[in-house]
Order: structure tokens, then sequence, then C-alpha cells
């Protein structure tokens, strides 16, 4: 098992981990509205719930944790992959592509409201009757709070997908220097 | 300490942060469709009893993760102490802005609000020298001052996860030497 295994374990336990945060914070929810309404009915779907999340997390700790060895195997193959050389090199490296993942999710969050938002606009029909009600929906909607969020989301997708060059730049440097001070730190105190 | 335990260590924090901060998010105190007249003591009971949940969570995800990070990376080489260190500080820094530029648009509409408080600070004040009473604006429910409270904090969080957490990498990276000098390492066998 080569370092890339190692690596493919650590972020296959990783996957499993966070899926199973996801998954506990779901379980918050019936559990509350049951105590809140304790009904037989929400007792009923709280337990149901509890069991479905419940087997939920068992196969992702079951499939992500106990067998992630196979897995990454499967993944991976056999074959021997090249490590990095040097530090220097693979940092800015993950900086940048950290930078693009964040800025296409950003570029994602942003559509998905625009669209969202404008479907609802155009999809709601005037009715004479319910001008008032128009009036104040589209405010809610089509404000300039709404509008600022969405541009400066915008403008931050596209920086960070166009690689964030300063900011990777600055990153990068502060990492190195942090480095170097916590290992001067490290020496002085040996 | 090997390189992939470091990395396991800094994955960990991570998600241990992204934990701490979902958690928080889906506590059920700040449902606003909750009775009215649920006592303090009851909603501070609760709150009690969540944060000892996440004070859980914390404590094996973020504060003390050596043994489930050697656990979740299995045996290897150890690295010398110079590359240790500096592949802690630089994996921790890397997912923790990772960490920070993911929870950015959740943030966002905090950044905008808390730039237009500056635009009703002047009327709020105001509207209390001349009437005497709290505004409405300042009236919020249990549950809407905690989402308030809830979203100020996620924003600055946000801001010091992006600016690489200097503070917390540098706890973390000597906390972490000091635990790993104490704890034996696990090898990889020989014969592998």
């Amino acid at each position: 098992m080569n370092n890339t295994h190692g690596f493919a374990k650590v972020i296959l336990a990783a996957i499993g981990i966070f899926f199973s945060i996801r998954i506990i914070s779901q379980m918050v929810m019936p559990l509350a509205l049951a105590t809140m309404n304790p009904s037989l009915e929400s007792v009923a779907i709280a337990i149901a719930a509890t069991l479905f999340f419940g087997l939920c997390l068992a196969v992702i700790c079951y499939a992500f944790v106990y067998k992630r060895e196979q897995l990454a195997k499967r993944i991976i193959g056999t074959n021997e992959l090249p490590e990095p050389d040097s530090q220097i090199v693979w940092l800015p490296a993950v900086f940048r592509l950290i930078c693009v993942t964040a800025g296409l999710y950003c570029l994602y969050t942003v559509l998905w409201n625009v669209v969202y938002n404008l479907m609802q606009y155009f999809s709601f029909k005037p009715d004479a009757a319910q001008s008032g009600y128009k009036v104040m929906y589209t405010q809610k909607i089509l404000n300039i709070e709404e509008i600022l969020r969405w541009l400066i989301m915008l403008t931050i997708g596209i920086y960070l997908v166009c690689g964030a060059p300063r900011f990777v730049r600055w990153q990068v440097r502060k990492t190195l220097e942090q480095c170097k001070a916590f290992e001067k730190s490290d020496n002085s105190s040996r | 300490m090997t390189r992939m335990q470091i990395i396991a260590k800094a994955v960990l924090t991570v998600l241990g942060v992204y934990a701490l901060v979902l958690l928080y998010r889906v506590y059920p105190g700040r449902y606003t469709y909750r009775p009215d007249e649920t006592p303090l003591f009851q909603e501070v009971a609760l709150l009690c009893a969540f944060t000892v949940l996440v004070g859980l969570v914390a404590y094996f995800m973020v504060f003390s993760n050596s043994q489930l990070a050697s656990k979740l990376a299995g045996p290897g080489e150890p690295l010398d102490t110079a590359k240790k260190s500096a592949w802690l500080v630089e994996s921790l820094r890397v997912g923790l802005v990772f960490t920070g530029l993911m929870l950015l648009p959740g943030s966002a509409p905090t950044l905008v609000k808390i730039a237009k408080t500056f635009f009703l600070i002047r009327p709020v004040f105001n509207e209390i020298i001349i009437s005497k009473s709290i505004p409405n604006m300042l009236r919020l429910s249990y549950a809407q001052w905690y989402t308030s409270i809830y979203h100020l904090l996620e924003a600055v969080l946000t801001i010091y996860l992006i600016c690489g957490a200097p503070h917390f990498v540098r706890w973390q990276a000597k906390h972490s030497g000091q635990e790993t000098a104490s704890a034996p390492t696990i090898e990889r066998p020989e014969n592998e």
C-alpha cells in the first residue's frame, strides 16, 4: 500500500464522517418535533426517522470507515503514483484548487438563488384583487439587499474561479511564514 | 507522526469545525414556530444539553484527535520534526481556508445585514430617545435572538477561517507537538 492509498483511505474516512455529521444533524429535527408536540403520530414518526437515519449511518460507517481499505484499493488500483516533489510546489496548487472549487460553489449558489427567485416572480399571475399582495411579494424578492448579496457572491465567485491569484499568493506567503516561525520557536524551545 | 496521520488530523479538525457550525445551525431552539410560552429555564437547559453534545464532538474531532487520526491513517514512516510541523501547519491552513470559503455563501446575507446596520443605528437611537421605548426592530423572541447571534458568529468565524485562522493553527501545531511527543507512533512493518 503506497502513500496514495493511504491518502485515499483518509479521504474516504473523511467522507464517511462528513455524511455521518449530516445525518446526525438531520436526526435532531424529528426528535425536536416529537418533544415539542408529544402525540402518538409525532413520536411514531420520530422513531421511524431515527431508525431510518440510524440505518443510513450504519451503512455509511461500514462502507466508508470499516471497509475503506478495500474501497481505496478498488479506486486507486495497484499502480504507484508519483508523489509531489516539495511542499512549496504543491501548496499554491492546492490553494488554487480549493479556490476554484469554492468559486464554483459560490456561482452555483448564486445561480440557484437567481433562477429560483425569478421563476417564482414570473410564475406569479397578476390579479387585480391581489395587487397589494403582488407589491409586497415582489418587494420581498427583488429588494436591494438581495440583489447586493447576489452581486457580491457573483464577484467573489468569478474571482475564485479565476484562481484568486492575489489571495493564493498571500495565503502561501503567510503559510510559509507561519511554518518558519513555528520551526524557529520549536528549535529554540529544545 | 506520519504524513498521513497529519493529513488525517487536519481533515478531522476541519470536519470538527464544520460539525460545530452545522450542529448549532440545526439546534431545535432556533425554530420560530415553537410556542412563545416556553420557559426561559427550559430554553437554557436545552442549550446547555446541546452544548455538551457539541463540546464532545469538538473535543474528539478538533482538540484531542491524535488517536483517531492514527487509527484512520494506519501505519507509515514517521517524519522528522521540521517536516512534521511544516506539513501540519500547511494542511491545517489549507483545510481551514477551504472550510471558510465553503461557509462564505451562507454568511453573505449576514455580511450585507451588518453593512446595513450602520445605516440603521441613527434611526434606532432616535426612536429610543424620542419615544423612550425599545423599537419593534429590537423586540425579538428567543429564537430570533439565537438565530441573529448564530449568524453573526458564523460570519465572524468565516472571515477568520478565510484569513487562515493563524492563532488556531499555531495553537494546534504546538498542542500536537506536545501530544505526539508523549504518544508512541505506529510504524509501518518492515515486510510490508
